[in-house]
């Protein structure tokens, strides 16, 4: 029997800021067990844009020097994130220093709130994205899933938006659908990507599947037993979730409705069946 | 047979000291000067803890840190240095509980042997100072510390001279063996600093009898025990080459984890903050090898004081192929 043609799991391109892209999983590149296995698991993710934070690397005396290097080497588009920042002013300085550093206007823009959940800052992401735009910044805004905060980022010119699904580092999957299922209508030409709480290949396949346009992931690729074969299983989620997406999924229904008709099924077909 | 050794930290004076034993004329060459060292072992927490690296480290640094386990007493001993190998203790507050759960799963069939749970009675039987604290935790039988400092001042006068505030190029040394133990300052290619902080306290209310780690998302903080009620909190760990001061983050991450552990830490006393250098090659493994006829033993990481002993006896056998087809050669 000859198989039907299969699907590319890579369905369509993308773009970021202008940038076209393949894969639609971002992928962040701390708290891997080494290097070495970072650098394999990028590879089998099939990622395209890795994100790193500077703030504790003393990046004023390019401390963090040849871990760049390293990442930079990966041939990935580098996304630089302002992690453990607490002010608009902190953070724009930081993003000042990491456009000096690694020549791109894009940033990763994170304003923490509260530590302990590392619930992004609203008031002070908002003034972030007002000044690092005007400066000709690419901001990815950093965000809770209030639809209020993400329209003012929208409105205040940044293209890309990043709700999150949970807490960072929680891997709880999407804990508010309803949250990102409204942001997804209300907001249908931002690019929105879910950045954070995912733990599961099925949460980030789920994410694409509601029409998010992509999904960042740290911790459950790099927290895994095996790195290399979860940001596998990512990029196949990611994949097959947009793809899904772009099917278009049949309606939902209460009772079950078989695919054939049952009038007039005799009983004990019925019945083994 | 004359050595020279680049670099006086624990690989430099450990291999002099085996090399000087057996009759050679050891030179060590440091950078740094005595009064102020820079090298990561002065800075380290000094656990010897195979099974707590087990999860996030190759199993090679498993089996060497299981043969330094066997190998570290006599050499302490002989050396009269202080040291403890009485197990070790995992714990975590009760959201954290999945961690403790998912590093016994990461332990893998071998592992896990090494590993054995406790609840709330079994903590305090064995760490009275953390009798009620925590409801559930791991220990890990087959674990210790040594006094980093101890042993480092040890070896001094027995590891051949030191030569302070000499930096120099292995490849301009002239003798039988040249040894490059540099770590970070090495500046070999792939080589990176780690950079470790780690704050030194008098806590006389937390009287530990064993390493303890506590498990959080986001830190790994651990407390060693050091003779006269001393206790090493450790360690930042970060993706940076830069040797300046401990920072304020740093420090309250720290300061505030042992607080979480023990409310007794409140009442210690700051002796010092540390920072260290962790020399690392990407897999994180060290590497002993021949370069343009100097010995480079580099990339012990996190791991120096864990695996120190095994990684000697290869660079002793290393050594001795060389020594031994030469000497047969001029003799």
């Amino acid at each position: 029997m000859s198989e039907a043609p299969i699907a590319p799991t890579v369905p369509d391109g993308w773009s970021l800021y202008g940038e076209p892209l393949k894969s639609r999983l971002l992928l962040g590149t701390a708290r891997y067990p080494s290097l070495a296995v970072m650098t394999e698991a990028v590879a089998a993710s099939g990622a395209e844009v890795l994100t790193l934070g500077l703030r504790r690397q003393s990046p004023e005396k390019l401390g963090g020097g040849s871990v760049w290097d390293h990442i930079a080497k990966l041939g990935c588009r580098l996304l630089p994130n302002t992690a453990g920042c607490h002010t608009a002013r902190e953070a724009v300085t930081l993003a000042r220093m990491s456009r000096e550093i690694f020549g791109t206007s894009w940033i990763k823009l994170e304003v923490t709130g509260d530590d302990y959940n590392l619930q992004p800052d609203p008031y002070e992401l908002i003034e972030a994205t007002r000044e690092l735009v005007k400066a000709d910044f690419k901001v990815f805004a950093y965000t809770t899933d209030d639809l209020v905060v993400c329209t003012r980022l929208r409105d205040l010119g940044c293209e890309v938006i990043m709700p999150w699904g949970a807490p960072i580092g929680t891997g709880k999957g999407v804990t508010d659908p309803y949250a990102l299922e409204t942001l997804r209508a209300r907001l249908p030409d931002a690019v929105l990507i879910v950045d954070a709480g995912l733990g599961l290949p099925s949460h980030a396949a789920r994410v694409l599947e509601m029409g998010f346009d992509g999904v960042l992931l740290n911790t459950a690729v790099a927290r895994a037993d095996d790195p290399v074969r979860m940001a596998a299983a990512f990029g196949k989620a990611v994949a097959a979730g947009r793809l899904a997406f772009e099917a278009g999924a049949m309606a939902e229904s209460e009772t079950a409705q078989p695919s054939t008709p049952v009038v007039g099924t005799p009983f004990w077909q019925s019945e083994s069946g | 047979m004359r050595v020279e050794i680049a670099g006086a930290g624990l690989m430099g004076r450990m291999i002099g000291w085996r090399l000087a034993e057996g009759g050679a004329d050891v030179t060590l060459h440091e950078r740094a000067s005595r009064e102020a060292p820079e090298s990561a072992a002065h800075a380290a927490a000094a656990m010897l803890a195979p099974v707590s690296e087990y999860p996030d480290a190759d199993p090679a640094v498993f089996e060497m840190g299981k043969r330094s386990l066997e190998l570290w007493p006599p050499l302490l001993d002989a050396l009269d240095v202080p040291y403890s190998i009485d197990g070790s203790l995992l714990v975590a507050h009760g959201p954290d509980g999945p961690l403790l759960d998912k590093f016994h799963r990461s332990l893998g069939v071998e592992g896990a042997t090494e590993a054995r749970w406790l609840d709330g009675d079994g903590i305090g039987a064995l760490e009275p100072a953390l009798a009620g604290r925590f409801q559930r935790g791991l220990y890990l039988p087959n674990e210790g510390w040594l006094d980093n400092r101890a042993l480092l001042d040890a070896l001094e006068p027995r590891c051949g001279e030191i030569r302070y505030r000499d930096a120099v190029d292995p490849h301009g040394l002239r003798a039988d063996i040249v040894i490059d133990c540099r770590g970070v300052g090495a500046g070999l290619e792939g080589l990176r600093g780690v950079r470790g902080e780690a704050i030194r306290v008098r806590a006389p209310e937390v009287e530990l009898a064993r390493p303890v780690r506590l498990m959080h998302p986001r830190y790994q903080l651990y407390a060693a025990p050091r003779p006269g009620g001393e206790v090493v909190i450790g360690a930042t760990q970060i993706e940076s080459g830069s040797l300046q001061g401990v920072t304020v983050r740093s420090a309250l991450e720290l300061l505030s984890a042992a607080f979480a552990l023990h409310a007794g830490f409140a009442e210690a006393e700051i002796l010092e903050l540390c920072v260290g250098l962790r020399p690392a090659f990407e897999d994180n493994l060290p590497r002993i090898e021949w370069h343009g006829g100097v010995l480079r033993v580099n990339g012990l990481y996190r791991h120096g004081f864990l695996i120190a002993p095994a990684l000697v006896e290869h660079v002793v056998a290393e050594i001795e192929k060389i020594w031994t087809s030469s000497a047969t050669a001029t003799g």
